[in-house]
Protein backbone atom coordinates (compact mmCIF):
# COMPACT_ATOMS: atom_id res chain seq x y z
CA UNK A 1 0.00 0.00 0.00
CA UNK A 2 1.21 3.55 -1.21
CA UNK A 3 1.28 6.23 1.75
CA UNK A 4 -0.62 9.59 0.58
CA UNK A 5 2.46 11.66 0.41
CA UNK A 6 3.70 9.05 -1.95
CA UNK A 7 0.84 9.67 -4.32
CA UNK A 8 0.72 13.24 -3.48
CA UNK A 9 3.97 13.06 -5.37
CA UNK A 10 3.66 10.84 -7.84
CA UNK A 11 0.39 12.85 -9.20
CA UNK A 12 2.80 15.76 -8.91
CA UNK A 13 5.22 14.11 -10.84
CA UNK A 14 3.35 12.62 -13.41
CA UNK A 15 1.54 16.33 -14.37
CA UNK A 16 5.07 17.49 -14.60
CA UNK A 17 6.17 14.96 -17.08
CA UNK A 18 3.03 15.20 -18.72
CA UNK A 19 2.93 19.10 -19.14
CA UNK A 20 6.84 18.25 -20.50
CA UNK A 21 5.52 16.28 -23.02
CA UNK A 22 3.17 18.27 -24.40
CA UNK A 23 0.08 17.47 -22.53
CA UNK A 24 -2.60 19.47 -21.93
CA UNK A 25 -3.31 19.99 -18.63
CA UNK A 26 -6.95 18.87 -18.60
CA UNK A 27 -5.95 15.99 -19.84
CA UNK A 28 -2.74 15.64 -17.79
CA UNK A 29 -5.35 15.62 -14.71
CA UNK A 30 -7.34 13.20 -16.08
CA UNK A 31 -4.90 10.89 -16.86
CA UNK A 32 -2.66 11.43 -13.88
CA UNK A 33 -5.80 10.49 -11.64
CA UNK A 34 -6.85 7.59 -13.73
CA UNK A 35 -3.10 6.08 -13.89
CA UNK A 36 -2.86 6.55 -9.98
CA UNK A 37 -5.47 4.95 -9.22
CA UNK A 38 -4.24 1.81 -11.47
CA UNK A 39 -1.18 2.05 -9.56
CA UNK A 40 -2.88 2.19 -6.19
CA UNK A 41 -4.52 -1.14 -7.24
CA UNK A 42 -1.07 -3.01 -8.13
CA UNK A 43 0.77 -2.38 -5.03
CA UNK A 44 -2.32 -3.04 -2.93
CA UNK A 45 -1.32 -6.39 -1.85
CA UNK A 46 2.55 -5.51 -1.57
CA UNK A 47 4.71 -4.85 1.76
CA UNK A 48 7.52 -3.86 0.00
CA UNK A 49 7.80 -1.32 -3.05
CA UNK A 50 10.90 -0.08 -4.66
CA UNK A 51 11.10 3.00 -6.73
CA UNK A 52 11.30 0.67 -9.86
CA UNK A 53 8.26 -1.48 -8.72
CA UNK A 54 6.88 2.20 -8.93
CA UNK A 55 8.26 3.18 -12.47
CA UNK A 56 6.86 0.46 -13.91
CA UNK A 57 3.49 0.30 -12.72
CA UNK A 58 3.22 4.05 -14.54
CA UNK A 59 4.42 2.64 -17.37
CA UNK A 60 2.03 -0.10 -18.08
CA UNK A 61 -0.78 1.83 -16.93
CA UNK A 62 0.46 5.40 -18.79
CA UNK A 63 0.60 3.27 -21.64
CA UNK A 64 -2.96 2.67 -22.30
CA UNK A 65 -3.44 6.77 -22.20
CA UNK A 66 -0.08 7.94 -23.74
CA UNK A 67 2.69 6.20 -25.14
CA UNK A 68 5.27 8.61 -24.54
CA UNK A 69 4.03 9.26 -21.17
CA UNK A 70 4.91 5.70 -20.65
CA UNK A 71 8.25 5.25 -22.46
CA UNK A 72 9.42 8.73 -20.13
CA UNK A 73 8.86 6.28 -16.86
CA UNK A 74 9.76 3.15 -18.91
CA UNK A 75 13.64 4.79 -19.57
CA UNK A 76 13.19 6.77 -15.98
CA UNK A 77 16.89 6.38 -14.53
CA UNK A 78 18.56 4.89 -18.31
CA UNK A 79 19.12 8.04 -19.69
CA UNK A 80 22.56 8.33 -18.30
CA UNK B 1 52.69 20.84 -39.38
CA UNK B 2 51.13 22.36 -42.18
CA UNK B 3 48.25 24.65 -41.43
CA UNK B 4 45.81 21.93 -42.78
CA UNK B 5 47.29 19.37 -41.06
CA UNK B 6 46.45 21.49 -37.49
CA UNK B 7 42.95 22.50 -38.87
CA UNK B 8 41.98 18.87 -39.56
CA UNK B 9 42.99 17.75 -36.40
CA UNK B 10 41.27 20.48 -34.99
CA UNK B 11 38.29 19.49 -36.79
CA UNK B 12 38.82 16.24 -36.01
CA UNK B 13 38.74 17.30 -32.41
CA UNK B 14 36.01 19.41 -32.09
CA UNK B 15 33.80 16.61 -34.11
CA UNK B 16 34.79 13.82 -31.40
CA UNK B 17 34.18 16.66 -28.26
CA UNK B 18 30.97 17.25 -29.84
CA UNK B 19 30.03 13.53 -30.19
CA UNK B 20 30.22 13.25 -26.80
CA UNK B 21 27.21 12.26 -25.08
CA UNK B 22 26.80 13.38 -20.87
CA UNK B 23 25.99 17.39 -21.49
CA UNK B 24 22.93 16.47 -24.26
CA UNK B 25 21.78 13.84 -21.86
CA UNK B 26 21.48 16.20 -18.88
CA UNK B 27 20.43 18.90 -21.19
CA UNK B 28 17.38 16.89 -22.29
CA UNK B 29 16.17 15.81 -18.87
CA UNK B 30 16.71 19.48 -17.49
CA UNK B 31 14.57 21.18 -20.26
CA UNK B 32 12.16 18.49 -20.06
CA UNK B 33 11.20 19.21 -16.22
CA UNK B 34 11.86 23.16 -16.43
CA UNK B 35 9.62 23.21 -19.45
CA UNK B 36 6.59 20.89 -17.55
CA UNK B 37 7.23 23.21 -14.40
CA UNK B 38 7.61 26.13 -15.99
CA UNK B 39 6.75 28.15 -19.02
CA UNK B 40 8.16 27.70 -22.32
CA UNK B 41 10.05 31.31 -21.92
CA UNK B 42 11.18 30.98 -18.49
CA UNK B 43 12.63 27.22 -19.73
CA UNK B 44 14.10 28.86 -22.78
CA UNK B 45 15.80 31.59 -20.17
CA UNK B 46 17.25 28.15 -18.02
CA UNK B 47 18.27 26.90 -21.22
CA UNK B 48 20.08 29.86 -22.04
CA UNK B 49 22.15 29.80 -18.80
CA UNK B 50 22.68 26.18 -18.95
CA UNK B 51 24.41 26.56 -21.96
CA UNK B 52 26.44 29.56 -20.94
CA UNK B 53 27.43 27.15 -18.16
CA UNK B 54 28.56 25.14 -20.55
CA UNK B 55 30.79 27.71 -22.59
CA UNK B 56 32.09 28.94 -19.35
CA UNK B 57 33.84 25.41 -18.54
CA UNK B 58 35.07 24.96 -21.78
CA UNK B 59 36.37 28.85 -22.14
CA UNK B 60 37.81 28.43 -19.14
CA UNK B 61 39.56 24.99 -20.00
CA UNK B 62 40.57 26.36 -23.57
CA UNK B 63 42.37 29.30 -21.38
CA UNK B 64 43.80 27.67 -18.66
CA UNK B 65 45.63 24.81 -20.73
CA UNK B 66 46.52 27.44 -23.42
CA UNK B 67 48.24 29.66 -20.56
CA UNK B 68 50.09 26.46 -18.62
CA UNK B 69 51.64 25.88 -21.98
CA UNK B 70 52.17 29.14 -23.35
CA UNK B 71 53.93 29.02 -19.67
CA UNK B 72 55.96 26.02 -19.93
CA UNK B 73 57.16 26.43 -23.32
CA UNK B 74 58.26 30.12 -22.89
CA UNK B 75 59.36 30.22 -19.42
CA UNK B 76 61.63 27.33 -19.72
CA UNK B 77 62.34 26.79 -23.08
CA UNK B 78 65.19 24.48 -22.71
CA UNK B 79 62.81 21.92 -20.90
CA UNK B 80 63.05 18.53 -22.92
CA UNK B 81 59.21 18.11 -23.94
CA UNK B 82 60.10 15.81 -26.52
CA UNK B 83 58.02 12.94 -24.73
CA UNK B 84 54.58 14.73 -24.18
CA UNK B 85 53.68 14.33 -27.38
CA UNK B 86 53.80 11.20 -27.60
CA UNK B 87 52.25 10.77 -24.08
CA UNK B 88 49.45 12.84 -25.56
CA UNK B 89 49.11 10.20 -28.50
CA UNK B 90 49.20 7.41 -26.55
CA UNK B 91 46.35 9.01 -24.13
CA UNK B 92 43.76 9.26 -27.31
CA UNK B 93 44.86 5.81 -28.05
CA UNK B 94 44.50 4.80 -24.63
CA UNK B 95 40.42 6.98 -24.59
CA UNK B 96 39.84 5.04 -27.73
CA UNK B 97 39.71 1.81 -26.18
CA UNK B 98 38.22 2.80 -22.96
CA UNK B 99 35.49 4.89 -24.79
CA UNK B 100 34.67 1.52 -26.93
CA UNK B 101 34.30 -0.43 -23.88
CA UNK B 102 33.10 2.12 -21.22
CA UNK B 103 31.49 4.74 -22.71
CA UNK B 104 28.05 3.50 -22.86
CA UNK B 105 26.94 1.16 -21.09
CA UNK B 106 25.49 -2.35 -21.86
CA UNK B 107 21.77 -1.90 -21.42
CA UNK B 108 18.78 -1.24 -23.33
CA UNK B 109 19.32 2.40 -22.66
CA UNK B 110 22.08 4.96 -23.16
CA UNK B 111 23.20 4.83 -19.91
CA UNK B 112 26.98 6.55 -19.74
CA UNK B 113 30.00 4.96 -18.01
CA UNK B 114 29.64 7.39 -15.03
CA UNK B 115 29.22 5.60 -11.35
CA UNK B 116 25.73 5.59 -10.97
CA UNK B 117 25.76 7.42 -7.41
CA UNK B 118 26.77 10.55 -9.44
CA UNK B 119 24.43 9.74 -12.49
CA UNK B 120 21.61 9.90 -9.63
CA UNK B 121 22.73 13.01 -8.28
CA UNK B 122 23.02 14.67 -11.78
CA UNK B 123 19.70 13.50 -12.74
CA UNK B 124 18.13 14.52 -9.40
CA UNK B 125 20.01 18.45 -10.25
CA UNK B 126 18.64 18.51 -13.54
CA UNK B 127 15.22 17.72 -12.35
CA UNK B 128 15.70 20.04 -9.61
CA UNK B 129 16.78 23.22 -11.39
CA UNK B 130 14.79 25.78 -9.87
CA UNK B 131 16.82 29.06 -10.73
CA UNK B 132 19.09 30.88 -13.30
CA UNK B 133 22.19 30.08 -11.45
CA UNK B 134 20.88 26.42 -10.87
CA UNK B 135 21.41 26.10 -14.40
CA UNK B 136 24.26 28.06 -15.32
CA UNK B 137 26.03 25.62 -12.33
CA UNK B 138 23.93 22.31 -14.00
CA UNK B 139 25.63 22.90 -17.20
CA UNK B 140 29.42 24.05 -15.51
CA UNK B 141 29.46 21.06 -13.32
CA UNK B 142 28.34 18.43 -16.25
CA UNK B 143 30.62 19.25 -17.96
CA UNK B 144 33.21 18.25 -15.43
CA UNK B 145 31.73 14.84 -15.13
CA UNK B 146 33.40 13.88 -19.00
CA UNK B 147 36.62 15.50 -18.01
CA UNK B 148 38.20 12.47 -18.48
CA UNK B 149 37.73 12.63 -22.20
CA UNK B 150 37.33 16.34 -22.63
CA UNK B 151 41.22 17.12 -21.34
CA UNK B 152 43.31 15.68 -23.85
CA UNK B 153 40.64 16.95 -26.62
CA UNK B 154 41.17 20.47 -24.71
CA UNK B 155 44.93 19.83 -24.86
CA UNK B 156 45.55 18.87 -28.12
CA UNK B 157 42.81 21.76 -29.57
CA UNK B 158 45.26 24.15 -28.08
CA UNK B 159 48.24 22.45 -29.26
CA UNK B 160 47.29 22.53 -33.33
CA UNK B 161 45.91 26.02 -32.74
CA UNK B 162 49.23 27.00 -31.54
CA UNK B 163 50.88 25.87 -35.05
CA UNK B 164 49.04 28.51 -36.97
CA UNK B 165 51.99 31.02 -36.83
CA UNK B 166 51.39 33.35 -39.82
CA UNK B 167 47.19 33.76 -38.85
CA UNK B 168 45.17 35.09 -35.90
CA UNK B 169 44.30 32.01 -33.74
CA UNK B 170 41.47 33.29 -31.82
CA UNK B 171 38.97 32.90 -34.26
CA UNK B 172 39.95 29.10 -33.89
CA UNK B 173 40.03 29.03 -30.64
CA UNK B 174 36.15 30.51 -30.61
CA UNK B 175 34.94 28.12 -32.73
CA UNK B 176 36.57 25.03 -30.93
CA UNK B 177 34.71 26.59 -28.36
CA UNK B 178 31.48 27.28 -29.52
CA UNK B 179 31.27 23.66 -31.23
CA UNK B 180 31.47 22.37 -27.94
CA UNK B 181 27.82 23.43 -27.68
CA UNK B 182 26.78 22.30 -30.80
CA UNK B 183 24.71 19.10 -29.07
CA UNK B 184 23.01 20.71 -26.42
CA UNK B 185 22.12 23.72 -29.02
CA UNK B 186 20.79 20.64 -31.70
CA UNK B 187 18.67 19.34 -28.89
CA UNK B 188 17.28 22.73 -28.08
CA UNK B 189 15.97 23.02 -31.78
CA UNK B 190 14.42 19.63 -31.50
CA UNK B 191 12.66 20.50 -29.01
CA UNK B 192 11.59 23.84 -30.55
CA UNK B 193 10.54 22.12 -33.92
CA UNK B 194 7.82 19.54 -31.72
CA UNK B 195 10.22 16.69 -30.52
CA UNK B 196 9.92 15.71 -26.74
CA UNK B 197 12.03 13.95 -24.24
CA UNK B 198 10.49 10.39 -25.89
CA UNK B 199 11.46 11.09 -29.31
CA UNK B 200 14.57 12.62 -28.94
CA UNK B 201 15.54 9.48 -26.34
CA UNK B 202 14.06 6.94 -29.14
CA UNK B 203 16.23 8.90 -31.83
CA UNK B 204 19.12 8.92 -29.57
CA UNK B 205 18.78 4.94 -28.48
CA UNK B 206 18.74 4.28 -32.51
CA UNK B 207 21.86 6.59 -32.53
CA UNK B 208 23.90 4.83 -29.97
CA UNK B 209 25.73 1.97 -32.10
CA UNK B 210 26.35 4.94 -34.45
CA UNK B 211 28.29 6.95 -31.28
CA UNK B 212 29.98 3.70 -29.97
CA UNK B 213 32.23 3.22 -33.06
CA UNK B 214 32.15 7.23 -34.06
CA UNK B 215 33.91 8.11 -30.63
CA UNK B 216 36.61 5.70 -30.32
CA UNK B 217 37.46 5.50 -34.31
CA UNK B 218 37.09 9.52 -34.12
CA UNK B 219 40.45 9.02 -31.01
CA UNK B 220 41.95 6.53 -33.06
CA UNK B 221 42.17 8.56 -35.94
CA UNK B 222 43.70 11.14 -33.72
CA UNK B 223 46.05 9.07 -32.23
CA UNK B 224 47.67 7.27 -35.72
CA UNK B 225 47.71 10.99 -37.16
CA UNK B 226 49.86 11.96 -34.30
CA UNK B 227 51.77 9.01 -34.22
CA UNK B 228 52.37 9.12 -38.36
CA UNK B 229 53.30 12.61 -38.38
CA UNK B 230 56.20 12.18 -35.58
CA UNK B 231 54.08 14.68 -33.31
CA UNK B 232 53.65 17.80 -33.76
CA UNK B 233 57.28 19.19 -34.50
Amino acid sequence: MIDETVLKELSKDLKINMKGLGIPVGAAEAFADKILSDVKKSTKNKKIITEADLNRFISVSAKKYNKDLAYVYKIRGKII
Amino acid sequence: MSFFTSLSILILVSLIQASLQLVPSIFMIFYHYASGKKSRKNADSLALFFLLGVETFATIMFLSIYSIYYSVFFNFPSIELKIFPWVLAGITLALSIVSFFFYFRKSNGTELFLSRKLAKNLLFRAKSVKTRSDAFALGFFTSIGELIFNLPLFVLAVVSINQFNDIPRSPFASLFIIASAIPVISIFAMYHAGYNLAEIERRRIKDKTFFRFVIPLGFLLLAFSLFSMGVFK
